[in-house]
Parts: structure tokens; C-alpha cells; sequence
């Protein structure tokens, strides 16, 4: 066969006939590595019995997210596992169920629906991208079962409308400009560029992080790629010749922010680099970086290391993880929503009711988080579903030239 | 145009088509059959070999090796198992192989995410050196590699085929098949080798490209793609037009972002591979024949 043509209509049918094979759907448990696993009515030496408590998850183990979830989810299973260990909630097992949209929003109304429907969840954790997150807020709205979204930082999520059953806990995006806004007034930063991934959650954080810059800096250049980009060098070119002072990558992360920085770092060696949380909390993906490349990037932190309640979730999931584990926020977030969960059903005293189970979740007041500083906590009421209680929840850290993030940054911290 | 980091990138970029599109080249001379599972045979090296340095604490060397060999076999049992055995059921119905093939592609890939995992993991860097400074640019040590063992692999092909007798042999394959099977030449050991060929080539892409930007179980469709564009582009008229279409194809991925802005690549990559499609599917360099 000689004929290109032919050939490649040959494979975009096969690419058809074998993405439909893979992708799954409703109703023979769709696709990903975990679909409808179960785990956490395990057998331990505490563990209760009678009817389960269902806690459905939506968990992007597949997918542009998947370099943040991953890590997430791991610790949404040991804090089930660890509360199974205790007794349970409300003297029975709980039991966690998952299932994978992707990161792909159009996938996620089936996968909450199949969540609620198939496997019976009285409570959910949206442990996906933001895009896919908002796709949820309709579905949840509708069945009246209440959600945490562990890691989300965008407001939107826990924004009007259909907001009624859907909480984040992190600092919103709000809180990023406000702390990046303070830290280039601090380092006379004056014009700034910005270097994104084309997937649709950093479009809807920079629809909300990019106006409010705006009005403390000059963004001077705003430069795209596709997530999976391998080469970024003409974009961080055309940076370049704007000569920012600054350049902040907005990214989910992962790979994506690797090649940025690397380029960035060999194009501008010189000039100030800020990103999101997500490469400070990806540590495998440090090592992707080329030597001394991520030295002197700043990043969005979440976690202090002197926290104690840091400390003591540390000191719970470092004998789980291999050698060369780090903590990370999204291990303290994921482990926050899950006991979050927890007190609203204690609270709710059914697992039954999820309208009571909602309103105890909105009468959390003055949790202690295990990420953020000291003293850092999440409350919630019924126009209040970001849990975060001022800007304490965040940190700008330093990267060191191991490719590490090392101290705070010395010339800015947000006011606690 | 005188930004030399971009010239640089673009020669990295366009090697690494330039690679894969040669892997096509030689399995069509001597199968005549588009392999479009080579994209992801060049990603098993890449993630495989980091997956055995880092999970399995195997040495450097020993890894590659291990990998190299997965995909030979990769190459070999798509041959064996899957193309051959198809074309004889369907009397020669390559277009029934090919779909099967395109499966493999993904099989390949879900595969990898089953074994290697189904996170981005970085490259192995088979050579350690300072970047190379070039005014004010620089060519990392992984990027010298694969463009001095681009060259190598190019000339070393061109005088296998030239030169060596299996080479010869699989070019008077390519110029005819039925002539060839008629003449009592062995093809079905030439497809074989072509396969093979092909895979070793393909691996050693993955290998060199790997440590650019990491490599994951889902890079092969992309990576197949590419190749294909370059082969479509350049043609198949001599050894070296793959090598000219991954220049090109790498040329338009780097330097029309530069100047078009970020969207603009996929536009114009779409437009190139139309026009190709359309007006010279024989590529820009076609071969010859003397009537």
C-alpha cells in the first residue's frame, strides 16, 4: 500500500473504532485504571460493621489533571483506611468508590451521575480538573448530595449557580492575585508575561487570575502551547523580546511546566519566574527539569513544613510511601476533605440524609487544616463554600538549584 | 530567522521526525505497508528505559538494551503475528493489516501505561556534558546526541542500502514485489528485517528524544503522526527525503509560533498535510524511473 491517504484514513477509522472501544461508557463502568474500584471496606482489626457509608469519587488518575490527582487520591485511600481503623463514622465501615472522567468535562455528569446512581454515594470528592469540576455543580445540584472538590482553587466552582452542594477548600484564585499583587510591588516588578498550557482549566484560571493582574502589573506578552508540548522556544522568544520583568507560568503543571521552565531558564536566565501551586506540589516531576533550571522560580505554596498538624499528617503518611516521598498540599488537602466529610455526617448524625449532611457542612466553623501556616483553618456556611479563612493558607517558596523548593521567598509572604 | 536557539530547536525537533519518518521509510521498502505502530515501539524505549533505571534500579546501559530489545520484538511479532498472517487470510488485503496495525498502536500504548504506569516520567540522558554554547544559545548535551546519531543512522543507512545485500535486496522489493516474489528473492524474510530495521530505528528516536521534554505511555499517536507527515512531505524518492520533511515539518512546528503566534501551528501543519494530500502525495522527492 502505497497511497498515504489511504493509509491515514485507515488509522483515524481505526483511532475511531479503538477510542470507542476504550472510552467506555455508562453502563459497562467506562474506561481508566480504576473505574469502580472500591477500597477501604478492607479488614482491619477495628473495623466496623453493617451497611457501608458510601463516599463516591471522581479521580482524574488518566488525563492532564492526573499529575495532581494521582496524589491526591493515594491519600484519600489511607485517611478512608485510617478512619475504618478507628471505628468508622458513626459506628460503621466507610467505602470509597472510584471512578475516572479524564479530566475531560464532558465526561464528568456521567461519572457523577454513575457515582450517585450505580454505586450509591452518600457523599462525594471531585478530585478532577477544574474544567471538569464545574461540570459536576448541575448534577450535584439537581440529586441534592453535597461534594468537596479537594484541590480546586478556582471560586468559580463554589461560585452561584448551582452551588448549593459543591465546596473547595483551598485559597481561591481572588487570594493568588492578591499574594502575587504584593509580591511584584515588593520586587518592583512593573510588566509581566505570562506563559500558559491550552488545557481548559488554565483558560478558567486565568480568566480570573489575568484581569486582576492587570490592574498591578503590565502584562506585556501572553503566550500558549498545548499541554503536551515538547518545544516552547519560539513562544518564550516572543516573550523575550517584550523583555518583561517578570514571567509567570500558568499551567496544571506536570510536563508542561518542565519544557517551560527549561526554556525559560535557557532563554531568560536572568529574569524573575513565577508559577502556580502545581510544580511545588509535583515532586516527580522535579527531576524532569534540566540541572539548576527551576533555581530561583517562585512559586504558590500551600504547605509550611513547621505547621504541626502538617507535621503530624507527615508523620502518618511517610511509613505509606516510598523512600523518596515528599508532602505535598495536595496531600494535606485531599486528607482534610475527607475528615471534613467525616464531621459533617458525625455532625449530620446520618449518612442517610444528604440535605442534613450538607447543612452540618455548612456549619463547620474553625477547622484546622493540615496544609497552610499555623493556625490556618476552613469554615463554611450557606454563602460561604471556599473553605479558606484568610490568606494564611498560602506561601511563595523558592526553588534551590537542586531543583528543590527550599526557603520562603524573602522578599514577599502574605500577611497571616 | 537569526534566532539561533530557534534553528537549534528546530533541527532537534525536525532529527526526531526525520528518525521516525526513515523507521516508515524502510518498512515500506521492504513491506510496502505504512507501520503506524512505530510512534509508539519509539515511546516503549524512551518510557521503558527510564521505568527500569528508576522502578527497577537496573544500570543505564543494561536498560536501554532491555528496551531496544522489547521493541525489536514489539516489531517483529507485528510482522509476524498480526501483518503476515492477516495479508494471507485476506489475500493480500493490506488495508485489513493496516486497521490491525493502527489497533496495535493503541494496544501498544495502553499497554506500556498498564507496565510503565501511566505518569509522565523523564528521559534518560545517555551522554552528560556542559550545554554546548552557540553565541548566545545553547545545544543540550541530549539534543548534540540525537542530531550527530541522526547523521549516523542516515548515512549509515544510505550505504546499507546501497552497498550491503539485504539493503539492495530490500530496495528491489520496494521497486516491485510480485517481481521480486516471482524471482524467487526472499521477501517474507525482507519484511521481516525491514520490521525489524524499522524498529531499531524508531527505538533509537524515542531513546534520544525522550530527555527533551519526558516521555509518557500516550506520545506514541502523536510521535506516529509526525513521522508520517515528515515521510508525506519529504517523500520517498531517496533515503534522505525523510530527514528533509522532518527539517520541514520541525522548521514549521518552531518558527511559526515565532512569528504566527501559538495557535498557528496547528493550522498550518493541517494546511501543509492537505496540499501534500492533494497535490503531490509522492512527497517532494519522488523516485525515478527510466522508461
Amino acid at each position: 500500500m502505497r497511497n498515504p491517504k489511504r493509509s491515514l484514513l485507515a488509522l483515524l477509522i481505526a483511532a475511531s473504532l479503538v477510542a470507542a472501544g476504550c472510552g467506555g461508557d455508562d453502563d459497562d463502568g467506562g474506561s481508566g485504571d480504576s473505574d469502580g474500584a472500591e477500597i477501604g471496606s478492607g479488614e482491619t482489626e477495628n473495623m466496623p460493621e453493617g451497611e457501608p457509608i458510601i463516599i463516591g469519587m471522581d479521580l482524574d488518575s488518566t488525563g492532564p489533571g492526573a499529575s495532581y490527582s494521582v496524589i491526591a487520591g493515594q491519600t484519600i485511600e489511607d485517611a478512608v483506611e485510617q478512619i475504618n481503623e478507628d471505628g468508622g463514622i458513626l459506628g460503621r465501615p466507610v467505602r470509597l468508590v472510584t471512578e475516572n472522567d479524564e479530566s475531560d468535562p464532558t465526561r464528568t455528569p456521567s461519572i457523577v451521575r454513575r457515582l450517585l446512581d450505580e454505586h450509591d454515594a452518600d457523599v462525594l470528592l471531585l478530585q478532577s480538573a477544574g474544567a471538569a469540576v464545574q461540570q459536576a455543580k448541575s448534577v450535584l445540584q439537581e440529586a441534592g448530595v453535597p461534594a468537596i472538590a479537594p484541590t480546586s482553587i478556582s471560586q468559580s466552582i463554589a461560585e452561584p449557580p448551582d452551588n448549593d452542594f459543591i465546596y473547595v477548600l483551598a485559597n481561591p484564585i481572588s487570594d493568588f492575585v492578591e499574594v502575587y499583587c504584593g509580591a511584584f510591588e515588593a520586587a518592583d516588578i512593573e510588566t509581566l508575561a505570562i506563559m500558559s498550557d491550552s488545557s481548559s482549566t488554565i483558560a478558567g484560571v486565568n480568566d480570573l487570575l489575568l484581569p486582576g493582574l492587570n490592574d498591578c502589573v503590565d502584562i506585556v506578552a501572553q503566550e500558549e502551547a498545548d499541554v503536551d508540548a515538547s518545544d516552547v522556544n519560539a513562544q518564550i522568544a516572543r516573550i523575550a523580546d517584550e523583555d518583561p520583568d517578570a514571567v509567570l507560568v500558568s499551567s496544571v503543571g506536570g510536563n508542561f511546566e518542565v519544557v517551560a521552565q527549561n526554556t525559560l531558564y535557557q532563554q531568560m536566565p536572568d529574569v524573575t519566574r513565577f508559577s502556580l501551586a502545581s510544580i511545588g506540589n509535583q515532586p516527580e516531576t522535579w527531576d524532569l527539569a534540566n540541572p539548576g533550571a527551576l533555581e530561583g522560580l517562585i512559586y504558590m505554596a500551600s504547605i509550611d513544613p513547621s505547621n504541626p498538624r502538617t507535621q503530624e499528617l507527615e508523620e502518618f503518611l511517610e511509613p505509606r510511601r516510598d523512600d523518596d516521598w515528599q508532602m505535598t498540599a495536595y496531600d494535606a488537602q485531599a486528607y482534610d476533605s475527607v475528615y471534613l466529610l467525616r464531621q459533617a455526617i458525625e455532625d449530620a448524625g446520618t449518612a442517610d440524609d444528604p440535605v442534613a449532611i450538607n447543612e452540618a457542612l455548612q456549619a463547620i466553623e474553625g477547622y484546622e487544616a493540615h496544609f497552610g501556616q499555623e493556625g490556618f483553618t476552613i469554615s463554611y456556611g450557606p454563602d460561604k463554600h471556599i473553605g479558606s479563612d484568610g490568606l494564611c493558607g498560602l506561601s511563595l517558596v523558592q526553588f534551590d538549584a537542586d531543583n528543590r523548593p527550599s526557603e520562603p521567598w524573602d522578599e514577599y509572604q502574605p500577611p497571616c | 530567522m537569526t534566532d539561533v536557539q530557534l534553528w537549534l530547536s528546530a533541527a532537534e525537533v525536525g532529527c526526531f521526525f526525520g528518525l521516525l519518518a526513515l523507521a516508515y521509510l524502510l518498512i515500506l521498502e521492504g513491506a510496502g505497508f505504512f507501520n503506524f505502530a512505530l510512534g509508539p515501539y519509539a515511546m516503549v524505549a524512551g518510557l521503558g528505559t527510564t521505568w527500569l533505571v528508576i522502578e527497577k534500579e537496573l544500570s543505564l546501559w543494561p536498560a536501554v538494551a532491555v528496551a531496544v530489545l522489547i521493541v525489536v520484538a514489539l516489531a517483529a511479532v507485528t510482522e509476524l503475528l498480526v501483518v503476515r498472517p492477516i495479508e494471507a487470510r485476506t489475500g493480500g488485503n493490506e488495508l485489513s493489516a493496516l486497521v490491525a496495525v493502527a489497533a496495535i498502536l493503541f494496544a501498544v500504548e495502553q499497554g506500556a501505561g498498564y507496565v510503565f504506569g501511566r505518569r509522565q516520567l523523564p528521559g534518560q540522558l545517555l551522554v552528560r556534558f556542559d550545554p554546548i554554547e552557540i553565541g548566545d544559545a545553547f545545544l543540550q548535551p541530549s539534543a548534540a546526541l540525537l542530531l550527530a546519531v541522526t547523521v549516523v543512522v542516515f548515512v549509515a543507512v544510505a550505504a546499507w542500502l546501497r552497498l550491503g545485500g539485504t539493503g539492495r535486496l530490500l530496495r528491489a522489493i520496494g521497486d516491485n514485489k510480485e517481481a521480486a516474489a516471482v524471482l524467487g528473492l526472499p521477501v517474507s524474510r525482507a519484511r521481516l528485517t525491514a520490521f525489524v530495521i524499522g524498529g531499531l530505528v524508531a527505538a533509537a528516536a524515542g531513546l534520544l528524544y525522550a530527555p527533551k521534554a519526558g516521555v509518557g505511555f500516550e506520545s506514541g499517536l502523536t510521535w506516529t503522526l509526525n513521522g508520517f507527515l515528515a515521510l508525506v512531505v519529504g517523500g520517498t524518492g531517496t533515503v534522505w527525503a525523510p530527514l528533509i520533511g522532518g527539517l520541514l515539518v520541525g522548521g514549521v512546528q518552531v518558527f511559526v509560533p515565532y512569528y504566527l503566534g501559538s495557535a498557528a501551528p496547528n493550522y498550518v501543519i493541517l494546511g501543509i498535510a492537505l496540499v501534500f494530500f492533494a497535490f503531490r502525495p509522492e512527497g517532494l522527492f519522488s523516485r525515478r524511473i527510466r522508461t
